[in-house]
């Protein structure tokens, strides 16, 4: 058909034109939108498809990493954690904050911590450390685990550029520990593997300057790495977070194996060592396999190790469970005690007799704690008041 | 034989109803129950029954024996109903999550619509097969001439015998089902009617005259009648109850499993500790409950008061904060709760924490609304604690809006405290963290002169007040009234309280919400909801709160553009269509859908911000509303019967939409002051009644109208019934995925009735272009 009123065809062709451009471009707009963020959220939620991963780079503050092999085609294999990811040119590994680029690997957050904390060394947990002591804590985006109960989720399920951060070499993190009366520094709350090199340098001059150090790990790090860094740490908070492969597969993405390894490389290079267990119920709860995991620790790292059992409350992803309760943890702490384990802890539940510290020979209550507060020190240079049992541990700063 | 077929539509309306509650009701049990759960579970029913009312329903026309596949869709829908709540407890096992593991909002997507498919396909197409055999079963009598006049006023016929049933289904299931039986069994009762329905529907087996094959049919379905019976009565219900149950809390010790009107609650033991669920969270914690938590909620304000005497608590006070408060010299502590059962059921699984709480004379349970009874409290108090965690629904909103904190600060004595705590950290405030604490920041500073942050690692606190005492008091005064007191607490030492109330914890606080948001949460625009919503999809989907953060970028104009553009497309697609009127007429009833289920959103929300949370109120507001679909579709049924045409009654009927939709909100903003008369009071729910009827009429009265203009240029009844019935449903499913999540929260409510209005306008506009091109 013919259109013969030109006048009306034009303002018709003008109307659909711009009608069907617009709605061109915004379904493209959205639409690419929408599937972006379909792939980024499906990779997100399984927490697998770790080679996909890309982020901009707010700060041009890469360091090359320190454990690394380069493969062909500018591709390279990462050695630092268990994970040994082969990352592509571009892409960065399961952590998030290692990063492929020209064939070479580099960290994302040396020198961007996500903040600096100060607070009592019993929050780590760390009870055989000169206790009550301040410590300057350090931590930065990402984690290579995935675990769904993360009490930290907002920054360890998250890349680098999702989490804002402040900038800090080494030597201020370190000026800002001695300024702020901290006796040590302590790498936690995400997991200190992913920042390795920026820990590293931290550790190696905070000891130069006198201060104490450590870091709270999932105890993923390979054994070469491991031993590189413990040669700078007084000491090591490792979450042993089941005794069941299962477990660590389902819940953190991990595996047990490499944890236990790491745990018996931290007593052969003889740092303090102190073991946390959240006890989760139903899920790790099962007295066999505490009982299990005490005599594994018993026999394999000694029995002066201090073993924390944490209480859970539901948080992140796992939301639908009961808080554990006070009666599972104690008959954990028993279990432990009769195993033959001497200094055994309850924690997050304040004020419990098991907060404190006991002398294994003569049972006086020598440390004396409620939460996180200490109330009372019993100790002489390292040693029992009372009958002198000397208690493992760095006592002196 | 017609009579027959109005009683099983009836009964359809019934079923339907029943099993869109009892399934909503189920499966918020295992995701979470917040606004953008109850929108997308809802969203994914309408969804699929309008998809089964067009794709199903379609099929009518050509099937051969219509009413004997009518039975067979009644009957697989009751079977499919009783699977599918079987299906929502035990689905987690076949998911990759492990067992206490929260759902995000994709699995929450795909496993009710899923769940949801088969039930509420069937019932969709039930209606379109309703409506070409009550055609069919009257067209008997009438002229052939009259077809057309038939076929419009047999939809609209039907569509009233389904609002029928769905209004007294609602009314039946909350007041007789839900408070007694468990819901395996409210789908058996509800499989047993349907039974004896279609029973009924078909020649009686000992009748004579009839095939072989009608006599096993008949003999077939009457011996399904018994079988049920025997299933209700005997304990095999009950088993398979039981079954799903313990099932869906495998690797727990059931306690307790019973349901209010306001929802579940389930008890586990372990070890000797009670964990008291509500709608599958845990929400208490006996005898040991979160002491880090309980101690500090509860004694920060009452140290930081002088002489703590009159105590109020909003919610959540059994399992810890009572026996925590009772440690102080107090006279009376009024502790409410909207749920009746949670303290009932604490009270049967007691131990001697929550005995201790229970069972003191000063404490005083009001199983009521909290805002309802501040609302009426004479008493001045000195301490409110309001144990809501956050806002993450309409309801739950109300208690951290301007206006609630404003009755908050006039029923407080002079330096009395209101303390509210909300998620927080001490490590990272994420963006989405430091939006939702600013927020109620922001909305406490606009109240209280006096707001005292606390920042923790789990918990922010708020204290605020009109009397300066709260920001004057010391850590060492408040130390020394602890020692005063002689309080026995296990946490909160002197070193914890100066820990606590250090400065820097404040320094971090305040640098990590400089960059957040300003806004403030009202009743009437209830902000609140979408933080909360975004903060708790961070946790599963970080990468769809782009998609919020787009959404949330909403306002007037940009919706008016959508609105104009909308309108361009549309006329372009549609114009060229040899009938133009067809898509108009689905536009108007989509839209009038979109409406309708908005107005029906904005009323319950409205009533429960002036009146509080009334369980028995709602009911009937949702009943004046299907009454009012009904009278409007009766009222247009018999109008179309003697009309020649629908469309000048359509252009009416739009117009009165529109001034409507403008004039709603204005009645509620205006009506809160004037709410202090008690003769207002009820005058005004009386106009809420009144107001939810007339939008239902509105609602009603388009549906018969439009099926008559439609029928006129399409002959074809299952078609036309399908495609509007689906467009109606299509557009209440727009309504509540983006009304309760985005629209009221985001623009408020006045601003969603200007979005209703300026959809309707568009749709009037094409309509009326399609009317004129002829």
């Amino acid at each position: 058909m013919i259109n013969t009123n030109r006048r009306g065809f034009i303002k018709k062709l003008f109307i659909k034109s711009i009608a069907g451009l617009t709605a061109g471009y915004l379904l493209l707009n959205s639409y690419k939108r929408f599937f972006s963020d379909l792939i980024a959220s499906s990779s997100e939620d399984t927490g697998y498809n770790h080679k996909n991963y890309t982020y901009n780079k707010k700060v041009n503050n890469k360091k090359e990493a320190m454990y690394y092999k380069r493969l062909g085609r500018n591709s390279v294999s990462c050695t630092l954690c268990f994970h040994n990811c082969t990352i592509q040119e571009g892409n960065t590994g399961f952590c998030r904050v290692r990063e492929n680029s020209n064939g070479r690997l580099y960290s994302l957050v040396y020198g961007l911590p996500a903040g600096l904390q100060i607070d009592s060394i019993e929050m780590e947990p760390m009870y055989h450390m000169v206790p009550g002591h301040r410590n300057l804590c350090v931590y930065t985006a990402s984690c290579n685990f995935r675990c769904k109960h993360c009490h930290n989720w907002h920054l360890s399920q998250r890349g680098p550029d999702e989490v804002s951060y402040e900038i800090h070499s080494p030597y201020e993190v370190v000026n800002r520990a001695k300024n702020q009366g901290c006796k040590s520094i302590s790498h936690s709350i995400n997991e200190p593997a992913v920042f390795y090199e920026y820990m590293y340098d931290i550790a190696k001059h905070a000891q130069k300057e006198g201060l104490l150090t450590l870091f709270h790990t999932n105890g993923y790090l390979n054994p070469e790495p491991l031993k590189d860094i413990l040669k700078y740490m007084d000491g090591v908070t490792v979450d042993l977070k089941a005794f069941n492969e299962s477990f660590y597969r389902e819940i953190s993405s991990g595996s047990l194996e490499p944890v236990l390894e790491t745990l018996k490389i931290i007593r052969k290079e003889n740092v303090h060592l102190e073991i946390v267990n959240l006890v989760i119920p139903t899920l790790n709860d099962d007295p066999d396999e505490i009982k299990q995991m005490c005599t594994w620790i018993i026999d394999n790292i000694g029995n002066s190790v201090p073993l924390h059992f944490n209480r859970f409350s539901p948080t992140y992803k796992l939301t639908d469970l009961p808080s554990t309760p006070v009666n599972t943890l104690e008959s954990a702490a028993n279990i432990a005690y009769e195993s033959g384990l001497k200094y055994v802890y309850i924690g997050n539940v304040p004020a419990h007799k098991y907060n404190s510290t006991y002398c294994p020979n003569c049972k006086t209550k020598m440390i004396e704690r409620a939460y996180f507060s200490v109330l009372s020190n019993k100790m002489e240079n390292g040693a029992c008041i009372s009958c002198g049992y000397e208690i493992q541990g760095i006592w002196k700063s | 034989m017609k009579r027959k077929l109005i009683f099983a539509i009836v009964v359809m309306g019934f079923s339907g109803i029943i099993a869109e509650i009892v399934l909503l009701r189920e499966l918020v049990i295992t995701f979470h129950g917040n606004e953008l759960s109850i929108g997308v579970i809802l969203a994914n029913w309408l969804l699929l029954e309008s998809a089964g009312a067009y794709f199903l329903g379609k099929k009518v026309s050509r099937a051969k024996r219509k009413l004997g596949l009518f039975i067979l869709l009644t009957i697989l829908f009751t079977i499919f109903f009783i699977a599918a709540i079987y299906a929502s407890r035990i689905f987690k096992d076949y998911l990759s999550v492990i067992p206490g593991e929260g759902l995000g909002i994709m699995p929450m997507f795909y496993v009710s619509f899923l769940i949801l498919l088969p039930v509420s396909l069937l019932h969709g197409a039930l209606f379109t097969w309703g409506c070409k055999l009550y055609f069919l079963y009257s067209s008997s009598k009438t002229s052939k001439t009259s077809q057309d006049k038939l076929s419009a006023f047999s939809i609209s016929r039907v569509y009233i015998y389904e609002t029928l049933g769905t209004m007294v289904g609602g009314v039946i299931l909350t007041y007789l089902l839900i408070p007694y039986l468990h819901s395996i069994k409210i789908a058996f009762v509800l499989a047993l009617l349907n039974f004896i329905i279609c029973a009924y529907l078909i020649k009686p087996f000992w009748k004579p005259n009839i095939t072989i094959q009608k006599r096993l049919v008949s003999i077939f379905l009457f011996s399904l009648v018994p079988l049920t019976i025997y299933v209700i009565f005997s304990s095999n219900a009950d088993q398979l109850h039981f079954m799903s149950v313990e099932q869906q809390w495998k690797n727990h010790n059931l306690v307790h499993y019973e349901n209010s009107h306001y929802g579940n609650i389930v008890v586990t033991e372990r070890e000797g500790e009670y964990t008291f669920f509500s709608d599958g969270l845990p929400v208490i914690t006996s005898p040991n409950p979160d002491l880090v938590y309980v101690e500090e909620f509860v004694h920060l304000p009452m140290l930081s008061h002088s002489d703590p005497r009159n105590i109020m608590i909003l919610s959540g006070g059994a399992g810890g904060i009572i026996n925590e408060i009772l440690k102080h010299d107090v006279s009376r502590i009024d502790y409410t709760e909207a749920d009746p059962l949670l303290p009932e059921v604490v009270k049967k699984h007691s131990t001697p924490l929550t005995e201790n709480e229970f069972l003191d004379p000063r404490v005083n349970i009001e199983k009521i609304d909290g805002r309802f009874f501040l609302k009426r409290a004479a008493k001045n108090y000195d301490i409110i604690f309001s144990g809501f965690t956050d806002p993450a629904t309409l309801h739950t909103n109300r208690f951290f809006t301007k206006e609630f904190f404003s009755l908050a600060k006039s029923r407080l004595s002079s330096d009395g405290i209101f303390i509210l705590g909300l998620p927080g950290s001490l490590t990272y405030l994420s963006s989405e963290l430091a939006d939702l604490n600013a927020m109620v920041l922001n909305t406490l500073e606009s109240v209280f002169p006096y707001v005292k942050v606390i920042p923790g690692e789990i918990n922010n606190f708020y204290l605020a007040s009109r009397s300066q005492n709260i920001e004057d008091v010391s850590p060492a005064e408040m130390i020394e009234r602890k020692e005063a007191r002689n309080l026995e607490v296990n946490m909160l030492t002197p070193g914890y309280i100066e820990y606590k109330l250090q400065a820097r914890w404040l320094d971090f606080y305040f640098n990590n919400i400089e960059e957040a948001t300003d806004n403030i949460n009202h009743d009437f625009k209830p902000l609140g909801v979408f933080y909360s919503l975004v903060y708790w999809n961070e946790k599963f989907s970080p990468s769809f709160n782009n998609i919020f953060k787009q959404g949330a970028q909403i306002n007037l104009y940009s919706s008016g553009l959508v609105f104009i553009l909308f309108f361009l497309i549309f006329y372009t697609i549609s114009s060229r269509s040899k009938n133009f009127r067809k898509p108009a007429l689905s536009l108007c009833i989509f839209s009038t859908g979109f409406a309708g289920m908005l107005f029906d959103l904005i009323l319950i929300f409205a009533f429960q911000v002036l009146f509080g949370y009334i369980f028995y109120w709602l009911g009937l507001l949702v009943t004046a509303f299907m009454a009012g679909v009904m009278v409007g579709g009766m009222w247009m049924s018999s109008y179309i019967k003697k009309a020649e045409t629908a469309a000048p009654a359509i252009i009416k009927l739009e117009v009165v939409v529109i001034v409507f939709a403008f004039l709603l909100p204005w009645i509620f903003l205006n009506a809160g002051p004037l709410l202090v008369h008690k003769w207002f009071d009820a005058t005004l729910r009386i106009i809420f009644l009144i107001l939810s009827g007339i939008s239902g009429v509105l609602v009603g009265a388009e549906f018969p109208l439009a099926n008559k203009e439609y029928l006129k240029l399409s002959p074809n009844l299952s078609g036309t019934a399908g495609l509007l019935y689906s467009s109606d449903l299509l557009g209440g499913w727009l309504g509540g995925i983006i009304g309760g999540v985005l629209l009221l929260p985001i623009l408020g409510i006045f601003e969603t009735s200007l979005v209703i209005v300026m959809f309707k306008i568009t749709s009037l506009a094409i309509f009326i272009i399609a009317l004129k091109k002829k």
